[in-house]
């Protein structure tokens, strides 16, 4: 083995540290429980995005309904102050 | 509950970390094996960095909790999921040192004292050489040597190109070999 890789063998051996045991599975344990988590994590969404659509749905018609009844008021208000309209 | 270690255990050792992904977007279950192949070297980055065994594993856990979450927005670029991983790890560990109201990127890299000491018995003296390099040296010294990456895996983590990391090593190398002759 030539100098330089005896050399980079000895920074991995003073770099590369291991954890114990008990310290790995207690990793493990927590990642697999963020693992299992995520389905769950997903189907929340998907059942909040569900459950908000009817919500939406009426929002919309309400927000379109003051439009077009706020259009219609400003509409006969300029049609009341111009005379031309009025005439017509 | 998944059982961690035969999930774990049982990950695709051969298959590439593309596909490795592909299949975690689909089925998040198959993120154990992104996480059975990369678990030690995160751990080995971290605890390199001067963290202790537990602070080490706490923060794998939050790189690979974020990860987790971050999936199905990975795209590959350069240095593929390890670059995108070990970034992850290494943003972990800077959000813990700023939390812990320690300034500067290196401030905690190796804090030597905190590393009860395995390994060969001049592995303190070759800590403390690592600990001395300029910064950007050190990271890459570390993503080499404790995590076994790549000059083309490290470049994106430390924001240069792989000639330029693989350049930045061999200068690394040299002042090491110097410091320690």
């Amino acid at each position: 083995m030539n100098t330089s890789a005896t050399f980079e063998r000895r920074l991995e051996q003073a770099l590369m540290l291991d954890p114990q045991a008990s310290t790995l599975g207690a990793l493990d344990e927590r990642i697999a429980r963020a693992i299992a988590r995520v389905p769950e994590a997903r189907a929340a969404r998907w059942s909040l995005r569900r459950a908000s659509r009817p919500g939406l749905a009426l929002v919309l018609v309400v927000v379109l309904a003051g439009g077009a009844v706020a259009g219609s008021g400003i509409l006969s208000r300029v049609a009341g102050s111009v005379p031309a309209f009025a005439i017509a | 509950m998944i059982r961690a270690t035969s999930v774990i255990e049982s990950a695709g050792a051969e298959d590439s970390d593309e596909v490795l992904v592909n299949a975690a977007k689909a089925d998040p279950v198959e993120f154990a094996a992104i996480y059975g192949r990369y678990r030690l070297p995160v751990f080995r980055y971290l605890r390199a960095r001067g963290e202790t065994e537990d602070g080490a594993a706490d923060l794998a856990a939050v790189t690979f909790e974020r990860a987790l979450r971050a999936l199905p927005r990975y795209r590959s670029r350069g240095g593929g999921l390890a670059a995108w991983l070990f970034r992850i790890a290494r943003n972990a560990a800077l959000d813990e040192n700023k939390r812990r109201g320690r300034t500067g990127p290196g401030a905690t890299v190796l804090a030597v004292s905190q590393v009860p000491t395995p390994g060969p018995a001049d592995a303190t003296e070759i800590r403390m050489a690592v600990n001395a390099l300029p910064p950007v040296e050190r990271e890459a010294v570390l993503l080499r040597y404790s995590a076994g990456l790549t000059a083309r895996e490290i470049g994106p983590v430390i924001g240069k190109s792989a000639e330029a990391t693989q350049k930045l090593i061999e200068r690394a190398l040299q002042i090491l070999k110097e410091d320690l002759r």
